[in-house]
């Protein structure tokens, strides 16, 4: 069978799957029906692509505009998620590495905080990021993953860094980074409510997640990232505007505004 | 590209390009409700911007792009993909076809992307590159590896053997 024999074998034989059609009076309005992430950005410089992005899913998706939401709606395994990263869980990294990529990637550093764990696979030139975390309700009992790509800028900063946030609904959301800070041991990122999270980093790498409400489709909100040397010295310091956007809820928002997610860091 | 005068109704393109906009996204997404979400949604985008979408080149590649951003907006749960192409009754099955669906359902998935776009939803190859963040040359790379990768799979089926 040639090409041309084996693409029309494949065209005819997927002709047997076919769409619902909606009412088109309808379409204009459907809603979204699942949670959105923004597009990774390197500090600044594509900030504006993410508020531009945020604002075509207000406008579809008619999202709910609401004030930071409470920590109570933190799910369990997010729920034990820590400022400083836990020593790496070997088995949830052989997880990761069959699970989140379906072709064996690189793994390039994890970023484990209690229950939950980000991964970075070089995926090309871009990362995959995955993030495993515990499921045990009545139903269901394992490890989940949410995956998505990010992309590091190369600007001439000593500091590049991508940010997506990730899941949404009753799976539990949160932010996730990945970064490069040349000739760094250690890294902190400040986020815009203050909080200090230590990254893992490896080999100039840095990654961290943070869980944040259920609910919440916002960006990844750090205020300042810090690297430092071998010795303790700050080797780049780098202060990012917070953004101005209102963090989004989709779904139905948590019931009672208050601050950030204290409760879940240690 | 569509001028003023010829800019075709959204209701007719709607028409013919759900399902094969749909086909490409269900073999990406390997989720049959996912890919037709995502397909509604990115049609509803189609129709707010008819505009200019029905100017554009091509209203069908454009359309596939924004569905298959719409679920790479979701993150991906990977435990979640349904691991055999979904089974529908048809009248007209060729013995092939079970054996060549899940093959195609299993090649790898930048393979699988690139057949889903360029025979399934009939982009160009430059369409496809675009869509993907590739080159060209790396989707015809990817195209004749998938079609060798069929064969060599087809071959080794009970269809083959059957054939003789």
């Amino acid at each position: 069978m040639n090409d041309d024999q084996l693409t029309a074998e494949i065209k005819r034989a997927f002709g047997r799957y076919r769409a619902t059609p909606e009412n088109i009076d309808e379409l204009a309005t459907q809603p979204i029906r699942r949670p959105a992430r923004l597009l990774g950005r390197p500090a600044t410089l594509r900030l504006g692509a993410g508020v531009f992005a945020l604002a075509a899913c207000l406008a579809i998706a008619a999202l709910v505009l609401q004030p930071f939401a409470p920590a109570a709606q933190i799910p369990s395994a997010f729920a034990s998620w820590q400022r400083v990263p836990t020593s790496p869980d070997p088995a949830m990294a052989g997880w990761a590495s069959s699970h989140c990529t379906n072709t064996q990637l690189p793994l390039l550093i994890q970023d484990q905080r209690g229950m939950a764990s980000l991964f970075a696979f070089r995926e090309g030139t871009s990362y995959l990021l995955c993030v495993v975390y515990t499921v045990d309700t009545p139903t269901e009992k394992g490890w989940m993953s949410f995956s998505s790509t990010a992309d590091l800028g190369d600007y001439g900063q000593a500091i590049e860094w991508s940010g997506i946030g990730f899941g949404g609904g009753d799976q539990g959301s949160g932010n996730a980074m990945i970064g490069r800070a040349t000739g760094a041991t250690s890294v902190v990122i400040v986020r815009a409510d203050g909080v200090e999270i230590q990254a893992s980093v490896r080999d100039g790498l840095f990654a961290a997640w943070w869980p944040t409400p259920i609910y919440h489709i916002g960006t990844p909100n750090p205020r300042e990232i810090r690297a430092y040397g071998p010795g303790g010295n700050l080797v780049g310091d780098l202060a990012i505007p917070v953004s101005s956007e209102t963090p989004y809820f989709i779904g139905t928002p948590p019931p009672a505004p208050s601050g950030p997610p204290a409760s879940a860091e240690n | 590209m569509n001028d003023e005068a010829t800019i075709e109704p959204f209701e007719a393109f709607y028409a013919r390009s759900l399902d094969p906009v749909f086909r490409a996204v269900l073999l990406t997404t390997r989720h049959a409700e996912r890919a037709e979400d995502a397909v509604h949604e990115a049609f509803g985008r189609a129709l707010e911007r008819w505009d200019s979408v029905g100017r554009h080149p091509n209203p069908l590649a454009w359309t596939t792009r924004v569905a298959l951003n719409v679920h790479a907006s979701g993150w991906r749960v990977w435990r979640h993909e349904q691991a055999e192409p979904p089974e529908v009754a048809v009248s007209d099955e060729l013995p092939i076809d079970p054996f060549l669906l899940r093959a195609v359902w299993r090649l790898p998935r930048r393979q699988r992307q690139v057949v889903a776009l360029r025979v399934l939803a009939d982009m160009s190859a430059g369409q496809t590159a675009e869509a993907l963040g590739i080159s060209e040359g790396a989707v015809g790379a990817h195209l004749h590896r998938a079609l060798e990768k069929l064969r060599e799979n087809l071959a080794a089926t009970d269809y083959a053997e059957a054939q003789g």
